[in-house]
């Protein structure tokens, strides 16, 4: 699930941001890439979050939102109801990290080296 | 008189008081815009007209000190001078902002020449000899900070593994945010961050972008401002965290250099052996230390003190579990499907 804030609260920030005027430079760098990051998140999260909760379904044996099913996952892992070792659980996680990180952070180096 | 000048004033009544010859200040700046501290250069210029290039950093004013650091700035110029005389490269202290000062809560150091900023230690061509030692370099100077007597009067703020544990804990909690991700580091921690066997002192905030490097090599440490006493092993691992890599994830420590290096250069300067599966489990702790702090940010966006640049640091967060994913389930044939 992706992160708060959202996209399109970014957008608005950039939007308030365009209109106090923006220095250039690092400012405008950061606006760009808060545009470019709610774009991939317009185009990806939606298929992904489904992905996800198709998912976290299969892994708690239960239904509820995706903020639900993800209270309800860390719950299970705090509580030790469902263990480290737990094979889906692991491919859950580096799943859902594949998926969140293709949206925040493409570039991310350590994310780059990974894909090759 | 604008601010500029009421702060030049200031720094020449407080370096007088400090017992330097002081005519006048010049080419005051504001250099870094820190998340917590203010800091100015300035030039100051004695009576014969000699000039010293200084660097102003000061509390600013209505801003709260961490609580998981130092109590003041009274406090962090005298572990600069503490850590000095304990052979750690640091700037030299020139003066204090006494009490009541126009400047504000502070002090004065030496402005040293070299580069500071992560990424261009990682880049600058001149620097490319000064990289090769400075993992190794870097062991050598934790292992004198971590050597350092722990003065009663500086107030330290102590915990140990098990105590810092719980206040990242408490932090992640504070965020109210679900994250399967860092439960599970927090579980995996539980089971696998040793109790430290001894406590020493911490720098708390040592990695690329607080260290000064020249062509000859690490030329000082700054930003005392975590400094505490707690868990050696958790100094090593934050120059080890990968956000501090920047484009060089494969040279663990800073982007730079091994950590074969760097636990060869703290031993060879007298640090107690680090096992590297403590350095390891700290590594993770480490990871989601910052993983924390760029979340909280997350929260404090959704409460209300928003900026593009505090969504978006918040939106980094998701680049530290993935770095957790990496530590902690490395074997998982996830990483492999297409």
């Amino acid at each position: 699930m992706q992160d708060d804030p959202p996209g399109a609260l970014l957008l608005e920030e950039v939007a308030r941001a365009l209109k106090a005027g923006i220095a250039p430079g690092f400012q405008q760098h950061v606006a760009a890439n808060a545009i470019a990051l709610a774009q991939r998140e317009d185009r990806l999260a939606a298929e992904s979050h489904a992905q996800e909760a198709e998912r976290l379904r299969g892994l708690l044996d239960r239904d509820g939102s995706l903020p639900e099913l993800n209270f309800a996952l860390a719950e299970a892992i705090r509580t030790g109801a469902i263990t480290l070792s737990n094979a889906a659980l692991r491919e859950h996680l580096v799943r859902t990290t594949i998926e969140k990180l293709e949206v925040d952070q493409p570039n991310y180096p350590a994310f780059r080296a990974w894909k090759g | 008189m604008d601010d500029r000048a009421v702060l030049a004033d200031a720094l020449v009544e407080a370096a007088r008081a400090g017992g330097l010859p002081a005519e006048r200040v010049e080419r005051v700046e504001r250099l870094s815009g820190g998340a917590s501290k203010e800091s100015w250069g300035f030039v100051l210029i004695a009576p014969d007209g000699g000039e010293t290039a200084l660097v102003l950093r000061r509390q600013p004013p209505g801003k709260r000190f961490s609580s998981q650091g130092l109590s003041g700035m009274t406090v962090e110029a005298e572990v600069l001078r503490q850590a000095g005389r304990a052979g750690v490269p640091v700037p030299a202290v020139a003066f204090e902002l006494p009490e009541g000062s126009p400047a504000g809560d502070g002090y004065a150091m030496a402005r040293l020449a070299g580069e500071t900023v992560g990424v261009r230690v990682l880049k600058d061509p001149s620097l490319a000899q000064a990289r090769e030692a400075l993992a190794r370099q870097c062991g050598a100077v934790l292992a004198r900070i971590h050597a350092m007597p722990i003065d009663p009067a500086l107030g330290l703020v102590e915990h140990g593994a098990r105590d810092a544990l719980a206040a990242l804990e408490e932090r992640h909690r504070a965020t109210g945010q679900a994250r399967p991700v860092f439960e599970f580091a927090l579980r995996w921690l539980d089971d696998n961050l040793p109790a430290e066997e001894r406590r020493t002192f911490l720098h708390g905030d040592f990695r690329n972008g607080n260290l000064v490097v020249g062509p000859e090599g690490l030329r000082a440490v700054l930003d005392w401002e975590l400094a505490h006493v707690g868990a050696p092993a958790s100094d090593l691992a934050w120059i080890c965290v990968n956000s501090w890599r920047f484009q060089r994830p494969d040279l663990a420590v800073g982007g730079f250099g091994t950590r074969d290096d760097l636990l060869a250069g703290y031993a060879e300067a007298g640090g107690s052996p680090v096992d590297p599966r403590e350095l390891h489990a700290w590594e993770v702790f480490q990871t989601m230390n910052w993983g924390t702090m760029c979340a909280g940010g997350g929260r404090l966006f959704m409460d209300g003190a928003r900026s593009v640049e505090g969504g978006m640091i918040a939106r980094r967060s998701s680049e530290t579990e993935f770095d957790l994913v990496r530590l902690l389930a490395p074997e998982c044939e996830a990483w492999n499907a297409g």
